[in-house]
């Protein structure tokens, strides 16, 4: 067991794993499990700001991916499949109370000219407040758009390309969110400092 | 410098939810490999059951065994059409003998 965690974290092929899993083989769920149970609900508590909930986003996520786990054509994605099916699940259940919030925002007459310049700069100031609060609780109070992709980006470790695709939208979106995002965290951080 | 910053968010979101475990790896083998009728029947059929042996229970279970045993007899006596057997009637119609109520049920659901 401790073999396939090492294994799956250290994204080494996951040909068996997956052969295993289209073998219907309760073993190999099992050992997907081990290796991203956490990971998921991490994610999803991130994103739906509920135990509750995330647990049974992850539980669907994880059924639903043994079912379709045939879809899965490149086994070196294996997290970033596992990761979309999570997220779609948590916009599953964001919808059913309160669809408001899955506005998309960060339109592209939002980019700044830069975005990698205006990123770095709010990147040195989210770090200077993020040690005296309670990060996830800051996360958690983002908008979702910008709470996805600030989730994918920094706890799930997506690149910018990894996350346009698995949010099926531009990179330039993806980086104006994140910038966005980034600046309403600091916003969030600047009011819970104690004066 | 910035992917330095990106790691030190990454640990810190760690730390904070090192706490949130997954735990329903159960929950999910049950609705990917649900157990065949014949094993759940089985899994019913060997439940043990407890029975604390204190004085009060003791006296409740053999007041209700008592009960279940006596029910029914209990039963029989209170819906039972017929009179007790001390208070029956035996008489001849035709040669033949018969219990008179047994009897005139029968004429009478033979006349309607």
């Amino acid at each position: 067991m401790l073999a396939a965690r090492i294994l799956l974290v250290k994204g080494v092929s996951h040909l068996d794993l997956i052969d295993r899993l289209k073998n219907q083989e309760e073993s190999a769920l099992r050992e997907l499990m081990d290796g991203y149970g956490d990971l998921l609900l991490r994610t999803a508590s991130l994103l739906v700001r509920d135990r509750q909930t995330a647990e049974e986003a992850v539980q669907d996520a994880f059924v639903q991916a043994y079912l379709k786990i045939g879809q899965l054509h490149d086994s070196a994605k294996l997290k970033s499949w596992l990761i979309r099916i999570v997220v779609n699940r948590c916009r599953m259940r964001q919808r059913t109370w309160s669809w408001r919030h899955l506005l998309p925002g960060g339109m592209p007459g939002d980019l700044p000219a830069d975005p990698a310049t205006v990123s770095a700069g709010a990147d040195d100031i989210v770090m200077a407040h993020w040690e005296q609060g309670r990060l996830a609780e800051a996360v958690g109070r983002l908008d979702y758009p910008y709470r996805e992709s600030v989730v994918l980006y920094y706890f799930d470790e997506l690149s910018i390309k990894e996350i346009a695709e698995l949010l099926e939208s531009g990179e330039n979106t993806v980086k104006s969110r994140l910038a966005r995002g980034r600046r309403m965290l600091k916003r969030i951080l600047e009011k819970e400092e104690p004066t | 410098m910035k992917e330095t910053e990106r790691s030190a968010v990454k640990r810190k979101l760690d730390e904070e939810l090192k706490l949130h475990t997954f735990a329903g790896q159960e929950a999910v083998l049950k609705r990917t490999h649900p157990a065949p009728r014949r094993t759940r029947l089985h899994a019913l059929w060997n439940r043990e059951l407890e029975w604390v042996l204190n004085p009060a229970s003791l006296m409740g279970g053999t007041a209700a065994l008592l009960l279940l045993a006596a029910l029914p007899v209990l039963s029989y006596t209170l819906q039972s059409p017929h009179p007790a057997a001390g208070q029956r009637e035996l008489i001849e119609v035709g040669g033949s003998i018969y219990w008179s109520d047994t009897y005139r049920n029968e004429v009478d659901r033979l006349e309607n």
